[in-house]
């Protein structure tokens, strides 16, 4: 039985109606982790502890307790704590850390029911594109070995997309979820911010970060959101909302969406502007109605997002000092010369280069000229969105502006790889919900992705769109998962 | 950021440290990315149109309880020094 390319509701079925037990199918992805993962290399950390927990997830449905996650083989990204079992962040710096409390979500799973098998991979401390900055090594796209599968939760889009779980949480701040989802044809949700509690997620820019699930379906993710949304005590900036499972299969005819035509122009790959415009007809043949909108500030939304994602980052990094936890140099004589030695020795480069840029745009004679201008722009932005929603339910975009890339391409410049951010990076900087979804291939088997935005909170809506669409898609399953 | 002076002096407030090659290549990597950085300098834009006023949060700040926390045995199990209940570290002054 090909028990990976299950949806949660058919393993729920399965297991609910004991044609197989939790350990079963813990013992079947830990046996595909074995035999796929030395490929893939989507896991950090694989959790010893995974059966106890999937023994205890047995004893729930046997007493009739069962939830909709209880049994399901979830992995984690490597920045979101977990009780007693390693939280890398892929940093050499957080190498031996194991944390002494769980995050938010991570109780609310454990609660739940649901089996950690293991941690994944992502760039380290969740800065990058294409999970090759990890200190654990490069994570590799189940389409093409040759390529990345995109980041900063490469882990968590190649482990589903490989069959290597049966979905997975990442962590969104610039695109973080939705272009490894692309990359790697798989459908992934960042949040609207406050929806899920970042309490226990390790910190990059406190006020772009969301967690958010990775599933083969808008379904599965609706699900997995369900279980760990909720106002937390431990978060203020977290909110109760609706849940959004329920919201599938909702009719979708006579809504409308908004096309923004500076997502269309220059720079954007034919082929996936060919495929999310096919998509948008789909949507038109189903009764949507489609209308062009605009939004002006989107070629300033890159540097405004670095300079306010690096600044919040040389802050929140600041706390590495390996005297409470993590890497603690052996060199220097003195505390601030250990210190030192310490974060040369334990951040990689592209944390670095993060922390200088933040340090500057926040240092005296910069700050207005950078930190204070792209915070305005965040305003301007939020204000483009505004407009166009109040026309529109929903906005539709391609998820990257190119197919997932060769292993090796873009580490010359980092500016290449921060220009390839530029269709995500709007929606953290105004808070907003937004699905990536396959929507075709190239010519070469590469999956294609496409964006659909929505108002705050409407993430049960953008998932029922992203539904409706995925009913009507014709998967192409990778070599790993057939 | 050709200057290798201001490099040393973001390094500095970072608590990081770069020589030799190490901090040509940064040098180099900063002049590219401050060079995107600075398209946004183009923009007109004013604090006027755009006030920076919080935007709510405040309103949700929970009472002061106290609670049960973490064992100090759990607090410290990841300090690379300890010292009975205590994390030692190198000495701060003479």
């Amino acid at each position: 039985m090909n028990l990976h390319l299950k949806s949660i509701k058919e393993l729920r079925g399965l297991l609910d109606g004991g044609d197989i037990t939790a350990q079963e199918l813990t013992q079947y992805y830990l046996d595909r982790i074995e035999k796929l993962d030395p490929t893939i290399k989507a896991y950090v950390t694989v959790n010893e502890k995974a059966m106890e927990q999937a023994e205890a997830a047995q004893k729930m449905i046997e007493a009739g307790a069962a939830g909709p996650l209880t049994g399901i083989v979830l992995g984690i990204k490597d920045n979101i704590c977990t009780k007693g079992l390693r939280t890398t962040c892929a940093s050499k710096m957080l190498g031996d850390f194991i944390p002494a409390y769980n995050a938010t979500v991570s109780e609310k799973l454990e609660a739940a029911g649901a089996i950690f098998i293991g941690k994944l991979n992502m760039d380290e401390f969740a800065m990058g594109a294409s999970t090759t900055t990890s200190h654990f090594g490069i994570t590799r796209n189940p389409y093409d070995t040759e390529r990345v599968p995109g980041g900063s939760s490469g882990g968590s889009a190649a482990a589903v997309a490989a069959g290597l779980c049966v979905a997975s949480l990442g962590s969104d701040t610039g695109g973080s979820i939705r272009q490894p989802a692309a990359f790697c044809g798989v459908t992934g949700i960042k949040p609207t911010y406050g929806r899920v509690s970042r309490s226990g997620l390790v910190a990059f820019a406190s006020s772009l970060d969301q967690i958010g699930p990775i599933g083969k379906s808008a379904t599965d993710c609706a699900i997995l959101l369900d279980a760990i949304s909720g106002e937390d005590p431990l978060d203020m900036t977290s909110r109760s909302s609706e849940p959004v499972a329920s919201r599938m299969g909702a009719p979708v005819e006579g809504t409308v969406i908004g096309v923004p035509k500076e997502f269309f122009a220059d720079g954007l790959n034919p082929e996936i502007k060919a495929a999310v415009e096919n998509a948008i007809k789909e949507f038109e043949g189903m009764g949507c109605i489609i209308k062009e909108v605009s939004m002006p500030s989107l070629p300033y939304a890159i540097p405004a997002y670095y300079l306010i994602s690096s600044a919040e980052a040389s802050s929140n990094l600041a706390r590495y000092d390996g005297v409470r936890y993590g890497h603690l140099s052996k060199e220097g004589e003195s505390f601030d010369q250990r210190l030192i030695a310490t974060r040369n020795e334990g951040f990689g480069d592209e944390v670095k280069r993060r922390i200088l840029l933040g340090t500057y745009a926040l240092s005296s004679g910069y700050f207005d000229a950078y930190y204070k201008k792209a915070s305005l722009l965040r305003r301007r932005i939020r204000k483009e969105y505004e407009e166009i929603f109040k026309t529109c339910d929903f906005i539709i975009t391609p998820t990257t502006p190119e197919f997932a890339f060769k292993i090796g391409e873009h580490s010359e410049d980092p500016t290449s790889m921060y220009l390839a951010d530029i269709y995500t990076v709007t929606v953290n900087i105004a808070g907003l919900p937004a699905v990536s979804t396959p929507c075709g291939y190239n010519a070469e088997g590469m999956p294609i992705g496409m964006s659909i935005v929505g108002k705050p909170f409407a993430d049960g809506e953008i998932l029922n769109l992203a539904d409706a669409f995925e009913r009507k898609f014709n998967y192409i399953l990778n070599d790993f998962c057939l | 950021m050709k200057d290798h002076a201001l490099i040393d002096h973001l390094a500095s407030l970072s608590r990081l440290s770069f020589e030799g090659e190490e901090k040509e290549r940064m040098a180099k990597d900063m002049e590219s990315i401050m060079k995107l950085m600075d398209t946004i300098t183009e923009v007109e834009i004013s604090e006027e149109e755009y006030p920076l006023t919080a935007e709510g949060g405040m309103e949700l700040l929970r009472e002061d309880e106290v609670h049960p926390s973490m064992a100090v045995e759990d607090a410290l199990a990841n300090a690379k020094g300890k010292l009975y209940h205590f994390i030692a570290v190198q000495k701060l002054m003479d």
